[in-house]
């Protein structure tokens, strides 16, 4: 891989020019003013800050997240679900209601062969 | 102090001519820097102003490189030094911030770029891009041409150039810096150089 600086430089002997000397104002201005504010924390930090700020918002999410969590661990029966899924009063829920309980199947008594008779 | 970029590159004071002999002077602006950043992120108002004194020209000439614009670049600039006094928590465990501070600007400088939808005020070509050495004034019209002709490059490879011919720094480095692959970064940099003395005849 050749190294373009191994040939002749066109920009040899020449320098960026400065930034102006009223950035330099400005820019610490604005900086310190930022270093003096409380440092933000980010992500999961900010969310937590957010909570301890508000213990009525922490006790409203705790709420909440108890009872989604309590969704998924009481059992529900399949004909409820079922129903449940349907909307109360359309005509999707009254067939679904109406429709016939399909009968257990007959317990099969499993086939044993004797070699012994 | 006596350390930063403009030891090495072409920031804010003439390059020397580079010598690949010459042993990279970069231990002791990183180690400068890593001290300005743990005293950053423990709060110390007074480290911004060496920080800036340190590394601002160089920041600035990339935004300025990559972005094509004077105001973006001031703004990218401020923009940085702000979000480095926010998020002063992150500074401590930063292993290269020299690279960690270009990379910043390259992402602010293009962030910059497509807010303002490619609208430009001024022409990119009556730029300065550089500049002639306050020692030697007679090369000023030989810095207009290269800022003319630099002004004709596209972005990518005009600010793979400065990364690495006016920074010093190496391909690696450059593709880190600008996320992209080593081998792309150092064909940015070939093409660019190319393109540049086609544009300014000079032989190839």
């Amino acid at each position: 891989m050749n190294d373009p600086r191994s040939e002749r430089d066109p920009l040899a002997g020449l320098r960026v020019p400065p930034p102006d000397a009223d950035l330099r104002t400005r820019t610490l201005v604005a900086a310190r003013a930022a270093l003096e504010r409380p440092a933000a924390p980010g992500g999961w930090r900010a969310a937590f800050a957010a909570l301890r700020a508000a213990p009525a918002l922490a006790s409203l999410v705790a709420l909440l997240l108890l009872a989604h969590a309590l969704l998924f661990l009481v059992p529900a029966s399949p004909d409820s679900a079922r129903a449940k899924r349907l909307p109360a009063g359309s005509q999707a829920h009254e067939l679904a209601a109406s429709a016939p309980e399909v009968a257990p199947l007959p317990k099969v008594r499993p086939l044993t062969i004797s070699l012994d008779s | 102090m006596g350390v930063g970029p403009q030891d090495q590159g072409k920031c804010a004071a003439p390059r020397p001519e580079a010598d690949a002999s010459s042993p990279p002077a970069v231990d002791a602006y990183t180690e400068r820097l890593r001290e300005l950043f743990a005293a950053l992120a423990r709060g110390d108002v007074d480290a911004l102003a060496p920080l800036y004194d340190l590394c601002a020209a160089e920041l600035h000439g990339l935004a300025l490189w990559r972005a094509g614009s004077r105001e973006d670049a001031d703004d990218v600039v401020q923009e940085l030094f702000c979000r480095l006094a926010d998020q002063r928590h992150r500074l401590a465990g930063v292993e290269n911030p020299r690279a960690y501070l270009l990379a910043i600007v390259h992402r602010l400088a293009i962030d910059r770029h497509r807010a303002r939808g490619r609208r430009r005020e001024e022409p990119l070509e009556s730029l300065p891009l550089v500049a002639a050495p306050a020692a030697d004034p007679g090369m000023a019209e030989d810095a207009r041409r290269a800022s003319r002709a630099l002004a004709r490059l596209p972005a990518p490879q005009r600010e793979a150039l400065y990364l690495h011919s006016m920074c010093d720094l190496p391909y690696a480095t450059v593709g880190r810096i600008t996320g992209v692959p080593t081998f792309t970064a150092a064909s940015r940099c070939r093409l660019g150089l190319r393109a540049l003395r086609r544009l300014l005849e000079l032989p190839p």
